[in-house]
């Protein structure tokens, strides 16, 4: 259960962090910087959109740090801002590039081997294709796959039920192989 | 199935090592394979499509993104007290973002909007002779005017109720046509401070440099929009409160003489979303550069709603290609009439001197989608004029063409309906095999103008598919109006189709068929009608296509018609075999091999001749048999069927 896997400190450290404490406020975010700025990649497609969306996760996580539920942890609130700061990047983004996506986005044809045998391209295309996919979808995609969360953390992030987790886990895979499947199953 | 990667290609792709092919399959199996992925996360090394690996590749992103945070907070940041945004929730707008669909369409609702430009408005020309700053005389510089402070000592009720000004908060100076009379009560004409007035324009610029430097970024460059926007709007925070339109400052500042402070009053109204106006003036005045062009917000609706910003970027656009990025990611009615007098006023030059390389041209085109590029293409290869720009535009089109069939359709319909039979244009679409402009081209065969060229092209068109279309066209849906010619010259053309068709026929209704059968009198369309025929399935025939196939068959009255029918008859159910036995008589050359085979079965010679004459004879009428017709048949048939 990865939702209550929590520094046994968290408590103490975020009262000091709410008391004004940097040092304290630091070694919080620290702990779970990593898995946020992941989830921005993985949400917007890239390094630099998910630093300026972790930036305005990190003022908003400051500034509201009194909100935090010490018995729900310090994780699925820091999270939950992240998804909510990289959605709204996302929307920001898709208005600005709307133009780029009236032709067809690349895709590895069935058959075409040499697309396969690259296997950057192919990467690329997969996180292309995760980065597409609804946000609630790709966010709990990736938090269930690589960061092992269970339906009920992932549900706390999301703002969402366990089970519609479960069914947005559920969407997303069927997508993946939907776009995926006839290019890589033999 | 899927394959599940061997330990030795995990470990591969776990260590980091080069990228093979089968790590493609493992980043599948990452999304589809919890097993997999297990094994994968286990490595804890996953190059960077795991990008939860962040320390492996950046181990300082933290830090940075903390000491960034510190520098916002001492800047005060964070004070700001009208910044009330919940952190547990999207915005109000996120609900909808789901899809990932971009909302930054305006909010506030329209009533609300109107008043509140009422309002300025009327304030506006209240205050004009006491409100022209020292910016005046520059021409760029706007009229900028202040609000009072309320007469009651509280929060002005004209007070900008937005904390920050986004895309629906322009900065334009409402008109003042559209202002109420100024003695209009409730209109007061408060007096003006101007010590104050420039007091609080200094507070703005103060706000705006102190906006903290990230020393990341490139020498003078300003820190992370997010934390300029926090950081200036909280110290705007206190004069709006007291009811001051600090957003007019700004506007000044944008455009005042100070570039250091201008630029950085145009970092924020970036940051914060942008007002069109505004920013179509700083383009016109050049304040920002290509910076200003790049963080325009493409795509958002708030450019193509602002005639300004239009207009601003149109006249880069000839020779910047994000202006016209920019207009080409609007699909407003404003956009397209900047882009066609772009396009119109190029193509001219290109037709002029016959090259489009010599008037960007190309370029332009090489730009626009697909759907957008083509019906300039079109337009390029006039006839006449420029041969060259002509050879390379066909070239181009039928380049496009091939990735985008349908809008290439579209591009050349208005032709088709418009050209004369000579413009070398219309080739295009056989060239193009553009099988969706099969039915438009099918319908110039009615006008007697355009007949035989019509004809010739749907000859040379026919792909199956667009043989179909015709088929459909010249047959199913226009029976009266059926040209036997145009058939028989595409059957004739392209033989192999009428197999082709036939595969397709059997999906059409029978009346078609038999309107289409009722052209074709040759082997092509024999081949056809046995093709459509062959493809039946032998079970149920519910909805008779069978009988109307046979129907059709009978009328073609050939040897070779009568002898396949003959071929399939013991593959029929036995009132099909009936009839088919009695078509494949009355058929001219077919009868006596009919009468023959009928007879080596044990059935009456006599019997069949009449039935097969009565058939005929209705079928020559376009009238299917009737049961009471095909008894005799059928009463001898159990004998038959024993003989079998």
């Amino acid at each position: 259960m990865t939702t209550t896997i929590r520094p046994p400190d968290e408590t103490a450290e975020l009262a000091a962090a709410r008391g004004g404490d940097r040092a304290a406020f630091a070694r919080l975010v620290r702990a779970h910087h990593d898995q946020g700025l992941a989830l921005a990649v993985r949400l917007l497609g890239n390094r630099e959109d998910a630093e300026d969306a972790m930036q305005d996760a990190l003022i908003k996580t400051l500034r509201h740090l009194h909100r935090v539920e010490p018995e729900r942890g310090f994780r699925s609130w820091f999270l939950r801002i992240v998804f909510n700061q990289s959605l709204d990047a996302r929307r920001r983004r898709a208005a600005r590039t709307r133009h780029e996506h009236a032709a067809p986005p690349p895709s590895a044809r069935p058959g075409d081997a040499a697309a396969r045998a690259s296997g950057r391209e192919g990467l690329a295309r997969v996180r292309a294709l995760m980065a597409s996919l609804p946000p609630k979808q790709a966010a709990a995609l990736h938090l269930r796959v690589f960061e092992e969360f269970d339906y009920a953390a992932i549900a706390e992030v999301l703002g969402i039920t366990p089970g519609s987790a479960r069914v947005y886990l559920v969407k997303a895979r069927r997508a993946l192989r939907a776009q995926l499947g006839e290019e890589w199953t033999p | 199935m899927t394959r599940h990667p061997s330990d030795a290609q995990l470990v591969r792709f776990a260590q980091g090592e080069q990228l093979a092919e089968r790590a493609v399959e493992i980043a599948f199996h990452v999304a589809g394979c919890a097993e997999c992925a297990a094994r994968i996360h286990a490595e804890r090394a996953l190059d960077d499509f795991v990008v939860r690996s962040a320390p492996l590749v950046d181990a300082h992103a933290a830090d940075r993104a903390l000491e960034r945070l510190w520098r916002a907070v001492d800047a005060g940041a964070l004070d700001d007290a009208g910044a009330t945004d919940d952190p547990g929730a999207l915005d109000a707008r996120s609900e909808l973002s789901d899809v990932g669909e971009a909302t930054d369409a305006p909010t506030r609702r329209p009533a609300l909007r109107l008043v509140t430009a009422l309002v300025a408005a009327a304030l506006l020309l209240a205050l004009l002779p006491w409100l022209i700053d020292g910016e005046r005389d520059d021409p760029r510089a706007p009229v900028v005017a202040e609000a009072p402070p309320a007469l009651d000592g509280g929060a002005h009720p004209f007070a900008d109720p937005a904390p920050e000004f986004g895309p629906d908060t322009d900065l334009e100076p409402a008109r003042p046509d559209a202002a109420p009379p100024r003695d209009e009560p409730g209109t007061p004409a408060p007096p003006v401070d101007l010590e104050r007035l420039a007091a609080t324009r200094a507070r703005v610029a103060a706000a705006l440099l102190d906006v903290p430097v990230d020393p990341h970024a490139p020498a003078g460059a300003p820190a992370h929009p997010a934390v300029a926007a926090e950081s200036v709007s909280a110290a705007l925070a206190p004069l709006r409160a007291e009811g001051w339109p600090v957003d007019a400052h700004l506007r000044g500042l944008v455009l005042g003489d100070d570039v250091a402070l201008a630029e950085r009053a145009l970092e924020h109204v970036l940051a914060v979303g942008g007002a069109p106006s505004l920013l179509a003036q700083a383009l016109r005045a050049g304040v920002g550069g290509d910076a200003l062009l790049e963080r325009l917000p493409v795509g958002a609706s708030a450019l193509g709603d602002s005639p300004a910003l239009v207009a601003a970027l149109a006249e880069r656009a000839p020779h910047d290609a994000r202006a016209r990025a920019l207009l080409l990611a609007e699909p407003g009615p404003r956009t397209r009439r900047a882009l066609d007098e772009l396009f119109g006023a190029a193509l001219e030059r290109a037709r002029l001197a016959d090259d489009p390389r010599d008037a960007d041209f190309a370029t332009l085109c090489a730009e626009l989608p697909h759907a957008a590029a083509l019906p300039w293409l079109v337009r390029a290869a006039r006839p006449g004029d420029a041969p060259a720009l002509a050879d390379w535009a066909r070239a181009r089109f039928l380049a496009r063409a091939a990735v985008a069939p349908n809008p290439a359709a579209d591009s050349l319909r208005p032709l088709l309906a418009d050209a004369p039979d000579d413009d070398p244009r219309l080739e295009w679409l056989v060239d193009a095999r553009l099988d969706a402009l099969v039915p438009d081209l099918a319908q110039r065969l009615d006008a007697r103008e355009h007949a035989a060229a019509a004809r010739a092209r749907l000859a040379r068109l026919a792909t199956p598919a667009a043989a179909y279309a015709l088929f459909v066209e010249l047959a199913e849906d226009q029976r009266g109006r059926a040209d036997p010619h145009a058939l028989r010259l595409l059957l004739h053309e392209r033989p192999a189709l009428a197999e082709a068709l036939g595969a397709r026929a059997a999906d059409a209704h029978g009346a078609a068929l038999s309107a289409f059968a009722e052209t074709l009198s040759d082997e092509p369309a024999e081949r056809l009608l046995l093709g459509a025929f062959a493809a039946l399935p032998v079970g149920a025939d519910p909805r008779g296509r069978r009988a109307e196939l046979l129907t059709a068959l009978a009328r073609l009255g050939g040897e070779r018609a009568g002898l396949a029918l003959l071929a399939r008859v013991d593959a029929l159910p036995a009132d099909d075999a009936v009839l088919a036995l009695a078509w494949a008589t009355s058929a001219r050359l077919a009868g006596d091999a009919a009468t023959a085979r009928w007879s080596a079965q044990g059935g009456d010679p006599g019997t069949l001749a009449q039935v097969a004459a009565d058939v005929g004879e209705r079928a020559d009428r376009d009238v299917r048999p009737s049961p009471r017709l095909l008894r005799p048949l059928e009463r001898e048939l159990p004998r038959v069927v024993a003989l079998r």
